[in-house]
This record gives structure tokens, C-alpha cells and sequence, in this order.
């Protein structure tokens, strides 16, 4: 599970490069975020439209992933498809972070 | 590595595979491209790909430890592409109590799959039977599933 960083100004954005973020990913994709996190602004939006299957391993895993936050920093989700959407609410998970309908949505916004 | 995964010659909608995290990846993939969930919803095709997984990553973790093993995988009598039987040979056995797990506090990192399977399923009911353990679901039809918040 290889992550694309890139910095939109004072924002990074961090997509991941494979549709599954499921138990097989989901460890790789953690130790990804951690550098990705620490490397990153103050702002991480995490490009979730190019996920397609999300399953409880993988939201724990991102769920992990605000445990390598430094103080001040955030973590905001953009673009769930309609299968990572459902797992988050489900889970009342999308009550832990902002999540914006897509990454410009994201860029727009103020944190 | 690939994970193993073979068909019955016979009845090609019957699924073994090993018990490890890249096989059920593997059955996943093959099942949303194949017949057997062609006749469901968008919606109820995820539903059913998630609690699949979920079940499946169950008994590779928690079921095998995380060694070796197979998985069956067999339609229910319905074929209705939401009836499903699994089956292992696991000697650790899910508690009870799995049936009854609720969604874990905010904040937390992991829990979420007993209460996910709940969530989308019913007529969950889990059975030692013969040196197996049989796992049989029937994930909800799309408008159960709205109506529960899914």
C-alpha cells in the first residue's frame, strides 16, 4: 500500500495508491501515514476517493494513524466512496474526523 | 505472493482457500467479478464483500492464529448471492458473545468486525459440526439495511 504525497499549499494530501485498504493493507498503509504525518503539514487530508473497499482493518487503521499526529496537527478525510462511507457511519467512526465530499472541497475549507 | 484459492470442479460457486489474508483477498475480487453476486443491489454487493471479509479475516486471526488453515466458502441453499455458509476446521472457536458485540467506543482502533457482520446480517448462527466450524449469514436486502442506518 504505497501512499502519493503532495503539498497543496499549506495542506498535504495523501492519496493512497491501491482501491483496497483492507487487512492485507492495512499494516503497510500505517507505517506509510506515520511518515507521511511526520513529513507533512500542519493540515493532512487523507484522498479517500480512489478507495473502493474499506474493511475493519483498514478503518482501524486509519483510525491509528491520528496516534502519529503531532500536537496541532490534523488529520481530515476527503472523497469516501459510497462503500467507505457507509463503514465509517456505521462504525459512528465519521464522527472522529471532518470529512469533506472531495479533496478541492478539502482545500477550500479552513481547518 | 498470490494467495491459494481453488473451486470445486463440480460446483464452481464452492470456494477453499488457504487461511491467510491474501487468499481472501483473492475470493473477494473473484466473487464481485463472478455470478454469484450478479443479481444483488450495488448496495447489498458491498455489504455482502464486506461481511465476507470480515467473517473471513476473522478465522484467519483469531480462528488460525495466523497459521495454517483453510476456508470454505458455500453458498446457502437460496443462492441468493446474500446466503453464505463458511466453514473452518479453526480450533479456536468464536465466543458467544461475538454475536452479540456492539460497536466499540470513539476513539477506539479495532472491534469493529463483529459488530459490522451484526450490523448487515441476519440469521447469523455459528455451529460446531463435525470437527468444523460453520458460520451461516444472510447479509439484509438493501432496504433492511437503509432502515438500520447502513
Amino acid at each position: 500500500m504505497e501512499l502519493a504525497v503532495r503539498d497543496e499549499g499549506a495542506v498535504t494530501v495523501v492519496r493512497p495508491a491501491e482501491a483496497r485498504l483492507d487487512a492485507m493493507a492495512a499494516v503497510m498503509f500505517k507505517d506509510r501515514m506515520k511518515a507521511a504525518l511526520e513529513g507533512g503539514a500542519a493540515r493532512v487530508v487523507l484522498d479517500l476517493s480512489g478507495v473502493g473497499f474499506l474493511d475493519s482493518s483498514g478503518l482501524g487503521a486509519v483510525v491509528a494513524a491520528q496516534r502519529f499526529l503531532r500536537s496541532g496537527q490534523v488529520l481530515e478525510l476527503a472523497g469516501l466512496t459510497g462503500a467507505v462511507e457507509r463503514v465509517f457511519r456505521l462504525t459512528r467512526m465519521d464522527r472522529m474526523f471532518t470529512i469533506h465530499a472531495g479533496v478541492d472541497d478539502a482545500l477550500r475549507a479552513t481547518a | 505472493m498470490p494467495g491459494l484459492m481453488m473451486r470445486c470442479a463440480r460446483r464452481p460457486d464452492r470456494h477453499v482457500i488457504a487461511a491467510d489474508p491474501a487468499a481472501v483477498r483473492d475470493l473477494l475480487i473473484a466473487l464481485e467479478q463472478g455470478p454469484a453476486l450478479a443479481g444483488l443491489t450495488g448496495e447489498e454487493r458491498e455489504c455482502t464483500l464486506l461481511v465476507l471479509a470480515e467473517v473471513l479475516n476473522n478465522v484467519v486471526e483469531h480462528g488460525y492464529g495466523g497459521g495454517p488453515g483453510w476456508i470454505g466458502l458455500v453458498p446457502g441453499p437460496r443462492r441468493s448471492g446474500r446466503d453464505w455458509r463458511v466453514l473452518d476446521r479453526a480450533q479456536s472457536v468464536p465466543p458467544k458473545e461475538c454475536l452479540q458485540a456492539v460497536m466499540p467506543p470513539e476513539a477506539a482502533e479495532g472491534g469493529f468486525g463483529w459488530p459490522l457482520i451484526r450490523a448487515l446480517t441476519e440469521g447469523l448462527e455459528m455451529r460446531r459440526w463435525a470437527g468444523f466450524n460453520v458460520l451461516t449469514l444472510r447479509v439484509k436486502a438493501e432496504d433492511a439495511v437503509t432502515r438500520t442506518g447502513g
